[in-house]
């Protein structure tokens, strides 16, 4: 008995060790997104303000969210009875948060982002909104008529409400100003592979101690070329050819896969990529502001980069799920259904909100020209102003209703709709791929997709033996069924249209 | 106890039971903490056997059997996975505590409190170090282009490696970034137990003629014992976890050499956060504490047959 006792209290001691290092270790991160929303006081009574969280995603830390907050408070709540109460999350914890505050009803309006809008419904998280939408405004109805919905829309019903973007993209190289005049590039010149070769061969000569070509986003050369996922953006099954195709291919086995990694491996091998590819961190910003690297691979619509040249070698083109990929809903488990569709119909439609939300304070977040753009305040960027989202136009709701950046140029909103409608679309536009029939494959398939297309896309690796060894993986993984299901039910989804 | 006993039965009785009362009263807290941190969240191991829906919750979703195991026996990656989190925790388990032991017992010989302080914080400081931070620490060394190995192999002739890109490298740059970053820590709760060893013990040992060698065997070991089955038990429960920091960030991700890197826990991670079907996240989660709790019972049972004293329960 003793002895048990003495050992319980051992146990007891060890765990209680254990907990205090946890405990100092782990607390204090996510305290501040999620639980905001108690503090601000909840009117009751007499004028019936309701509370509405909003949760956005966003790149930039956004010190002074809560004065812009209250700005759009002061607002909304004399003019419709609604407090916004706004979280702002970094993309990079947008999936492990946002799918938290899914689970019960602390958030109402919400992004749906990086994880596809039908996994989000297939999972029972959103509200369908058909008949908040059809009792909506006309100023929200003409904004988006109800053609326009169906990439948004699931088994035909309404999810969600995309929000103002480029729903297209032309894939090409930006280059180092300077650097293209040299050269004789002009912004937004046609290249082919070959004159990317050429010059990226020639840059290296000349400038030997930066590299040639950046990765865009960490460590691929780019995310995605010409072929189409399908709202899949692990790309288990693609059209390729700009989605200009209705059979639905292992990527793998891709000629525009197959050419575009042809092409990364013989760069890598010839020094004008980083070694350290993998496993970098520094955007391509960075990189070629400071005269580290000298291009990089960007997909994009009619948004500038200060400093750098666009150019086009895969012509503008929309993938499927480009409406859903980033749009807004409302919670399943949302108490207040009705005001979380009003929220919605303000952040879209109301002018003075949407500046507030998209710009921030005018004086301390931005100043306006006399063209109708603005600028960040004098030295700051959008990193340090405290409210950088004039840069993140394509993250907000609604940003047409708001003043474009300078370097966008004043006609940029008008610009953007105008590309949209001309941008060549995927033959699937609209399809979104649901995964919940094959979810075992799929679930092998991302590792295998996770281990390898990284790392062809970087050129680090051989590109025959490689495709050959993860084709093998693939295929026991069950890649062919997966494809399968999804031929199927693009069949089915281009038949009813 | 010649007091007590002195007392009549009843009397004693009575006494006994406020004092236990007291005591019971002192455990409340705890017992109410682990009550509602540890017993109550078991409902939701329900979710591991149901289709779980957002809007629904937890008893109104379908029950769906089985069906949310099966993608972790499917892939050809299971035995991999299974056999990565095993291995790397036995190998973790065994060095960890042999170094662990070694430097409590070096501790214990250290003269000078400012010695025993200075070396007891060191030790302890890359246990305090965040994953992420690790990480870079490593990246630092393993960098191909700037990275101190690299440079180092480079000034004697050698040619740069790509440590990033080929799994051969990996299980011992796990085995190496966990001792460093772990032994601090077991160490200091062995010293713990060390310094409470009974002195006279040693001066006995002294007086019998035995050296700082056997003193250990003889005296430190047989006294750490107890201690080292506890945690070595604790340890094996849990077998089928893995610490999701060093696998998942230290490699920065790099999908290469995944067939080396990914244990259950990473796997789960990426294939899930893609499809937030918390279904299937709770079912390898409720197959490792299961798969933990009979390895816990087996060893305990294994302890309990060689030596009855020194097991857990």
């Amino acid at each position: 008995m003793k002895k048990v006792i003495k050992k319980v209290a051992a146990l007891i001691s060890v765990l209680a060790i254990v907990t205090s290092f946890v405990a100092c270790g782990g607390s204090g991160s996510n305290a501040g997104n999620a639980s905001k929303g108690q503090a601000t006081g909840k009117t009751e009574g007499t004028d019936k303000i309701t509370d509405v969280n909003v949760c956005i995603p966003t790149v930039y830390d956004l010190q002074d969210a809560q004065k812009v907050e209250d700005a759009i408070n002061k607002i909304t709540e004399e003019r419709y009875g609604i407090h916004m109460i706004l979280s702002f999350v970094a993309t990079g914890n947008w999936q492990q948060q946002s799918n938290l505050l899914l689970t019960g009803s602390e958030v109402d309006v919400i992004a749906s982002f990086i994880t596809p809008l039908s996994t989000y419904v297939k999972n029972g998280q959103f509200l369908a909104l058909d008949d908040y939408y059809n009792n909506a405004s006309d100023a929200f109805k003409a904004l988006w008529p109800i053609e326009e919905l169906k990439g948004t829309s699931i088994d035909g019903k309404i999810y969600a409400i995309p929000n103002l973007r480029n729903y297209g993209n032309y894939f090409g190289l930006n280059i180092d100003e300077e650097i293209a005049a040299e050269f004789g590039i002009q912004d937004g010149q046609k290249l082919t592979m070959e004159d990317i070769d050429q010059f990226l061969r020639g840059a290296h000569e000349k400038y030997p101690d930066r590299y040639a070509l950046a990765p865009q986003g960490g460590t691929t050369l780019i995310g995605q070329w010409s072929w189409d996922g399908l709202g899949d953006e692990k790309y288990l099954g693609v059209l390729p050819d700009c989605g200009q195709t209705t059979t639905v291919q292992n990527l793998f086995d891709t000629d525009d896969f197959r050419e575009f990694c042809t092409w990364a491996r013989k760069w890598y091998q010839d020094g004008l990529i980083m070694q350290d590819i993998l496993s970098n961190t520094q955007p391509w910003q960075t990189l070629i502001g400071s005269k580290k690297a000298v291009s990089c691979f960007d997909n994009y619509a009619v948004n500038k980069v200060p400093g750098m040249i666009r150019t086009i070698v895969v012509d503008a083109w929309s993938a499927s799920n480009s409406y859903a990929a980033l749009s807004y809903a409302v919670n399943a488990n949302t108490k207040v259904p009705e005001a979380a569709w009003k929220a919605m119909e303000i952040l879209y439609t109301d002018q003075d909100v949407s500046i507030l939300l998209n710009d921030g304070i005018e004086g301390t977040h931005y100043v306006k020209n006399s063209d109708g753009t603005i600028s960040f305040p004098e030295g700051k960027t959008a990193a340090d102003c405290g409210y950088g989202m004039a840069d993140l136009y394509w993250v907000t709701p609604y940003s047409g209703n708001a003043y474009p950046l300078d370097v966008n140029g004043s006609s940029f909103f008008g610009d953007l709709k105008e590309f949209n409608q001309k941008t060549m679309k995927s033959q699937g536009f609209g399809f979104s791929f649901d995964t919940s029939s094959v979810v075992d494959q799929y679930t092998a398939c991302i590792n295998i997709m996770d281990k390898y297309y990284g790392a062809l896309m970087a050129g680090t690796v051989d590109v025959d033996s490689t495709i050959e060894q993860a084709n093998k993986e693939f295929e026991a993984a069950g890649l062919n069924d997966i494809i399968a299901a999804k031929q199927q039910q693009l069949d089915a989804y281009l038949g009813k249209n | 106890m010649a007091a007590v006993t002195a007392v009549s039965g009843k009397k004693r009785k009575r006494a006994r039971r406020k004092m236990t009362l007291v005591l019971f009263s002192m455990m409340l807290p705890g017992l109410v903490y682990l009550l509602i941190n540890n017993y109550m969240p078991m409902v939701g191991l329900l979710i591991a056997f149901k289709k779980y829906n957002y809007s629904a919750g937890i008893w109104g979703s379908e029950w769906c059997g089985f069906s949310n195991f099966t993608y972790l026996f499917k892939t050809q990656d299971a035995i991999n996975i299974v056999r990565n989190t095993i291995g790397y925790n036995l190998v973790f388990i065994l060095l960890g505590n042999v170094v662990a032991v070694a430097v409590a017992v070096m501790l214990n010989f250290l003269r000078g409190k400012m010695n025993k302080k200075i070396y007891q914080t060191v030790i302890l400081i890359p246990f305090l170090i965040s994953m992420v931070v690790v990480s870079y620490i490593v990246y630092a060394f393993l960098s191909q282009e700037s990275g101190f190995l690299n440079k180092l192999i480079e000034s004697f002739g050698g040619e740069k490696i790509s440590w990033y890109t080929q799994a051969k490298y990996w299980p011992f740059i796990f085995v190496i970034v966990n001792l460093w970053k772990g032994f601090g820590y077991s160490s200091i709760l062995y010293y713990a137990t060390v310094i409470g060893i009974d002195s006279s013990l040693y001066e006995a040992a002294t007086v019998d003629g035995a050296n700082r060698w056997k003193q250990v065997v003889h005296v430190t070991l047989p006294g750490l014992k107890g201690t080292i089955i506890t945690m070595v038990l604790l340890a094996i429960g849990r077998m089928f976890y893995s610490d999701f920091g060093l696998f998942y960030q230290v490699p920065m991700r790099s999908g290469l050499i995944s067939s080396v890197t990914d244990t259950i826990d990473v796997f789960v991670y990426k294939g899930l956060t893609q499809l937030n079907d918390i279904g299937r996240a709770s079912a390898a989660g409720f197959l490792q504490s299961v798969m933990g709790f009979l390895l816990v019972l087996t060893a305990n049972y294994i302890v309990r047959k060689i030596d009855e004293e020194n097991a857990l329960f």
